[in-house]
């Protein structure tokens, strides 16, 4: 009994402890010593190259020997939950690796640190891919360093492209005239998309706007204005939808997630896809061609993706975290990275690039990019693109109607 | 009360297991598909191929093992912390008056309410503040705080349900308070205990924002965290996921069927002298 | 035992109440006191991004809670959260109970085989569970669909979510599944602990089966279905994963419920004091809607000692 009584009083006075300690703490400043811990949050994708990982230790620990590199993989899913509720505590990590359409809320608050000074000194700073490095920037400083870029181009099937003479299309009418013959050869199969394209693939359909010259958002004197309902941005809307109209049999109110999965399948002739997306498609083979314009000689501007990485305002090692990004998008590392499937952070390295993965290259040398708002970000949160194109491609909306309705959410949302 | 088996019952029970236990089906069968019928767009109900590559593909991954282990610890110590305080607490509402006990209830009550998500980044702040982050201990005093409430008023329950004359018998015979409470009443409260302990392992067992906002490192990750790896921007690995689920889902089913009988009585008595 | 034993045994003035229950009530006030403190305060302010890293919060009053009032999203929201919680109960607690009641009539095989697929359904880490609805019910993929139309039906390819009617139906399909087995469980177990003799006795005095169950059944079972009923309303009045991860992570308005529109203000929008007024004015809705059985548990927990 006595034993019970100790238990519960000793259970109180340690309560009173922890108390006491959240009371009192505060969180120290570890003052700069060449040991200790740069802590690192990148997306887990980076498991598939681990010898860039390794790579880019072995040189941060060159320089820095006593310094532990304490990498934690993220989920893109809740990593900016994680990062929110780690600013909110001041116990951020010393390197955070953000998509490129995240970063610029995060440098326009300024939870970022400003790296300019630092540019030079990162392999290749002076031919980083400018959308890339754009999406890093504000106003005019360098907040995120260009990590990796992915580019998308029109996956499709070799064997039935073989087997009908088709060759890859270099015009926007040799494109549709493909997927033309590849329906009518497949018209006794249901679910056979010539071109597989999801409803909510925005993407996708912004490509097809900026082709047309139109745009998501147009920034007028100093105020954001959401553009979809312009002549140019209906047109290629219109263009994207007589597209799903005709040869797609995908989910009209779904995304392009798993899109490769469904390619596998066999029931598609070609997608608009990730250069890595060869990877999954086994039983069939893949090849690309990057989508054509629908100006002769050029191709549809791609939309550049990609990461960037960024050292957090309140890291307790900044400059071990910039070393350390330093030493991840050094050559050496940059190569494994494209080795394993992505496209550089910069231009001279691009003829690296091998496979399907450099059509897709060849591609991503005309581009588009979101609006550079601060607020751009609310805009995917909101969904505003995706319901548009559903309520699009379902017919539930015109495209003036929906492109109207998008445009004006999107400039309240934007401003 | 059980009567003869009805045809109406037996048939309607039938489908019952059917519908209840065809996500399970699909989860264990999907995980002994190969790639090629796991990603069929005509999935037919029998499986077409048998392979055990989802599950050497699981075991392989890195961090299994490491995240088995934590689970194990942060779920141990989740029920074993909240049973051993809801046991005291519970006593005190159900066995004592005092000033203060209407609040001390209706705390509990209302803290079943609050929803999560609202409260994650307050509730890191305060955890860095000490020094509790990345923790095992962290997380599981976090989960026990979110479990008590439930426990207490479970047990609660249960005790109410158990007459005071047994206890006051011992009283009366020369026990002291505690020896009553720790002889008599305790082992009477057993089903009881049994019952809470599946609440909080399963709570703590199953849960995935708190643990991957607390915990940093990889080897200090849980189970669901590192079944979250599994989807990345190539897609969702389904076999191997549903291997790894399968066999997450294990420990739980053992512990349930060793302690199934008195969890029964035990949920039971909890509520009915609610 | 006559109070006046009562009284001799517990003595007036006693700290072994306290002693008990402060472990458990350090540690829920050392937890949760200071976020929910937080939360409060939150909601009074505006903070966003730059106040995150600025620390420096923005004091509104009400303004938070005038705009939500204000919005005709945040009643509809409102509206379709109370609609989906009852729906959700209403399933949950007929679906379990009826399921109950048969297992006292069923063959031994069956009752055993049904009971261990309820505890396998528990058993299943809620995400994963999900993630197989989600999986049964996808586009391409989809086992129910693939057997509708083997059955006949042309139901091609189909999104189930188009419609946000047949959406909320899985949704509710998910919820109500994984809800059954604690209720269930729980229900039978309350019947097989009607005591024989009371039946026997009802039915010696001449009672029809609806008697028996008014005047023995019921007054065993009422108690235990408050309970369940009140918790089925606090879970699913705050249901979440199943909406988010069904709809791929980013649902559209149209499936919106509190819980979803407090965590999309808060960390889609980094408004995280809206965020944390929906949060609030979630909680009164929840305490509005239970208070009754607060007061009755209250009353219960402080009288029976």
């Amino acid at each position: 009994m006595r034993i019970t009584r100790k238990k519960v009083i000793a259970v109180i006075s340690s309560m009173a402890l922890i108390s006491s300690l959240f009371l009192g703490a505060s969180t120290s400043s570890a003052a700069r010593k060449d040991s200790g811990t740069v802590t690192v949050w990148i997306q887990g994708d980076a498991k598939s190259w681990p010898a860039a990982v390794d790579r880019a230790n072995k040189m941060f620990n060159s320089k820095y020997p006593n310094v532990k590199v304490d990498i934690q993989y993220q989920t893109w899913g809740d990593s900016l939950k994680k990062l929110d509720a780690a600013l909110v505590a001041g116990n951020t990590p010393d390197v955070f690796e953000f998509g490129n359409t995240q970063v610029l809320k995060y440098s326009a608050a300024g939870a970022l640190k400003d790296i300019s000074s630092s540019k030079s000194r990162f392999a290749y700073s002076t031919n980083w891919l400018k959308g890339l490095e754009e999406a890093g920037s504000y106003n005019n400083k360098l907040y995120a360093v260009p990590y990796y870029a992915g580019s998308r181009a029109v996956m499709y099937r070799t064997d039935l492209f073989t087997s009908l003479k088709i060759k890859a299309p270099r015009t926007y009418e040799q494109f549709t005239a493909a997927a033309d013959k590849l329906m009518a050869a497949n018209a006794s199969n249901s679910k056979f998309s010539a071109v597989y394209m999801p409803g909510k693939y925005w993407y996708a359909a912004m490509g097809f706007v900026y082709d047309s010259k139109g745009a998501i958002a147009v920034q007028e004197a100093g105020k954001w204005k959401g553009s979809l309902d312009s002549a140019a941005s209906v047109e290629g809307l219109t263009r994207w939808k007589n597209i799903v109209d005709k040869y797609s049999k995908a989910d009209k109110s779904g995304d392009e997630g798993g899109q490769w999965e469904v390619f596998a399948g066999g029931n598609v002739a070609m997608s608009y896809s990730n250069g890595w997306e060869t990877c999954c498609i086994a039983p069939q083979k893949g090849a690309f061609f990057p989508m054509p314009s629908i100006r002769a000689g050029e191709y549809m501007p791609a939309f550049l993706g990609g990461s960037n990485l960024g050292v957090p305002a309140k890291a307790k090692n900044p400059d071990w975290g910039v070393y350390w990004i330093k030493s991840f998008t050094s050559g050496q590392a940059m190569r494994e990275i494209v080795k394993a499937g992505n496209l550089p952070n910069n231009t001279s390295m691009l003829t690296l690039v091998k496979g399907g993965n450099a059509q897709v290259a060849k591609g991503a040398t005309s581009t588009w990019f979101v609006p550079a708002a601060e607020k751009w970000v609310n805009v995917e949160n909101a969904n505003v693109l995706q319901t548009m194109l559903s309520d699009i491609a379902t017919g539930k909306k015109t495209v003036a109607q929906a492109a109207e309705d998008a445009s004006a959410e999107i400039t309240k949302l934007l401003n | 009360m059980h009567k003869r088996s009805s045809i109406f019952a037996n048939i309607s029970g039938f489908f019952a297991i059917i519908f209840m236990g065809f996500p399970v089906y699909w989860m264990v069968t999907t995980s002994f598909k190969n790639r090629q019928d796991v990603l069929s767009t005509e999935p037919t109900i029998f499986p077409r191929s048998f392979t055990i590559e989802n599950y050497q593909n699981a075991f392989s991954r890195e961090g299994f093992y490491s995240s088995l282990r934590n689970s194990l610890i942060v779920v141990l110590i989740t029920v074993a912390i909240s049973l051993f305080l809801a046991t005291f607490a519970s006593v005190a509402i159900a066995r004592t008056k005092f000033t203060g006990k209407r609040s001390f209830i209706s705390t509990l009550l209302i803290v079943q309410m609050l929803p999560l998500s609202a409260l994650i980044i307050p509730l890191f702040l305060l955890l860095t503040r000490l020094q509790l982050t990345n923790t095992i201990g962290g997380l599981a005093l976090t989960y026990v705080a979110f479990i008590l409430p439930f426990t207490i008023w479970t047990l609660r329950g249960f005790l109410a349900n158990i007459p005071t004359d047994i206890e006051e018998a011992a009283l009366v015979d020369g026990c002291t308070r505690v020896q009553a409470y720790r002889h008599v009443l305790l082992p009477l409260m057993a089903p009881g205990l049994v019952a809470t302990a599946i609440f909080a392992f399963i709570q703590a067992w199953n849960e995935f924002l708190l643990a991957y906002i607390i915990m940093q490192s990889q080897e200090n990750l849980t189970l669901p965290v590192w079944l979250a790896s599994f989807t990345t921007r190539t897609g969702t690995d389904w076999g191997p996921l549903m291997a790894a689920s399968t066999v997450t889902a294990i420990p739980v089913v053992i512990f349930f069927s060793l302690i199934q009988k008195r969890i029964a009585t035990g949920v039971t008595a909890g509520a009915v002298k609610g | 035992m006559s109070s006046a034993t009562k009284l001799r045994l517990r003595p007036k003035k006693n700290l072994w109440p306290y002693l008990l229950i402060t472990p458990a009530l350090a540690v829920i006030l050392l937890i949760l006191g200071f976020p929910v403190f937080r939360l409060i305060t939150l909601s009074f302010q505006q903070f966003g991004l730059a106040e995150i890293v600025s620390g420096i919060p923005t004091w509104v009053g009400f303004e938070n809670f005038q705009a939500l009032l204000k919005d005709p999203e945040f009643w509809i929201v409102l509206r379709r959260t109370f609609i989906f919680t009852f729906a959700m109960v209403a399933a949950s607690i007929v679906i379990g109970a009826w399921l109950a009641h048969l297992m006292l009539r069923m063959n031994t095989i069956l009752r055993w085989l049904l009971n261990t697929t309820l505890i396998l359904v528990w058993a299943i880490p809620a995400l994963v569970g999900i993630s197989i609805w989600k999986w049964m019910f996808s586009f391409e993929f989809s086992i129910i669909t693939s057997t509708i139309n083997r059955l006949g039906f042309d139901f091609a390819q189909r999104n189930w979510f188009t419609n946000t009617f047949s959406g909320f139906s899985i949704i509710g399909g998910v919820v109500v599944w994984g809800a059954i087995p604690f209720i269930t469980i729980s229900i039978y177990a309350a019947l097989t602990q009607v005591p024989k003799e009371l039946l026997e006795a009802a039915a010696i005095d001449g009672a029809n089966s609806r008697q028996i169950f008014r005047s023995v059944i019921l007054p065993i079972l009422l108690p235990i279905y408050v309970i369940l009923i009140s918790l089925s309303i606090i879970w699913d009045f705050q249901v979440f994963t199943q909406i988010w991860v069904l709809l791929d992570n980013r649902p559209a308005s149209e499936y919106y419920t509190m819980a979803i529109y407090a965590f999309e203000k808060s960390f889609g929008l980094s408004e995280y004091g809206m965020g944390a007024a929906i949060a609030l004015l979630m909680i009164f809705s929840l305490l509005g809607v239970t208070w009754f059985y607060i007061k009755k548990m209250v009353q219960i927990g402080d009288n029976n000692a």
